[in-house]
């Protein structure tokens, strides 16, 4: 996922932020905006909302970075976790209010990977969907992805909602331990 | 809401899944339990692996300096001294409520 001097220097930021240093919530800011404006780009489709999201988690974050003390995680799976739950919560109130008509069609295995040496966390995280069983994979792309709660994948798949929370929950065991192994800490 | 009904929702809360309602109770719970701590800081890792494949996009920056002067107006809320403040159980996730701030622990000083 990221590296130890990464993890460092983000968690020494986010010190820096919660104590007011605008220079740090900025160069934090730079070090995440791609991503998290990426994501709300790709659920929300429109520019102004993707850009509104954004400013929000950015804000959610700065407001709560006092209250970060990982034990064995990262500043970078926080704060994605804070901007993707954020943004599919926006994504599903305007999908039920109308505003959003259209399902997602991302396919995370469509997405051409950059042509380099070696493989990158993109390249892992697609080969790690991929060696799921398709049922497990189907619902990490239905929620993750493309925005569903389990409640409405239950109804779109036609099954119980407690095997779509088993799919899942197993989807994640294979996923930690398939990065795991693959040297993704 | 129990450890185990806790480790149930985690998948969910990283996949982006679950209902408002109980992603706040998850996140009440993970407050306080150092196991569903650690296991959701598990899966936050694979999250930000699945987030890796979304390509990321520069935004505008006019969305810089509109984020960053929002911050400016807000000092009061983040200007504190950190070593002093810490003062419910730990370890805890600083989870957003959401809500505001009408939901968030209140803060205690605990110093001069």
């Amino acid at each position: 996922m990221t590296t130890k001097t990464q993890d460092t220097r983000d968690e020494k930021l986010l010190v820096e932020v919660q104590q007011g240093h605008q220079r740090a919530l900025a160069e934090l800011y730079d070090r995440f905006v791609g991503r998290v404006y990426g994501m709300a780009l790709q659920k929300l489709a429109e520019p102004a909302e993707a850009q509104e999201v954004t400013r929000e988690v950015f804000l959610m974050i700065w407001q709560n970075a006092s209250t970060f003390r990982p034990l064995t995680g990262s500043v970078a799976g926080w704060l994605l976790t804070i901007a993707h739950n954020r943004i599919n919560s926006e994504f599903r109130r305007k999908r039920m209010a109308g505003d959003i008509q259209e399902d997602i069609s991302f396919d995370p295995a469509a997405e051409p990977g950059p042509a380099t040496e070696g493989r990158l966390e993109p390249d892992l995280a697609r080969e790690a969907l991929q060696s799921l069983p398709d049922e497990e994979r189907e619902v990490v792309v239905l929620s993750f992805y493309q925005g569903n709660s389990q409640a409405q994948i239950s109804r779109r798949l036609g099954v119980p909602l407690d095997t779509v929370k088993s799919r899942m929950g197993s989807a994640m065991a294979r996923l930690r331990n398939g990065l795991n192994a693959d040297g993704v800490e | 809401m129990n450890h185990t009904q806790a480790e149930e929702l985690l998948a969910g809360f990283v996949l982006g899944a679950l209902e408002s309602q109980e992603r706040q109770d998850l996140l009440g719970h993970i407050r306080n339990c150092v196991l569903c701590h650690i296991l959701a800081e598990e899966h936050m890792e694979v999250g930000a692996a699945l987030a890796a494949v979304i390509p990321e996009v520069e935004a505008p920056a006019s969305l810089r300096i509109q984020t960053l002067a929002a911050f400016a107006q807000r000092p009061v809320q983040w200007k504190r001294p950190i070593a002093r403040v810490h003062n419910w159980p730990r370890p805890g996730l600083g989870w957003p409520s959401g809500g505001g701030t009408k939901n968030r622990r209140p803060w205690k000083w605990t110093g001069n």
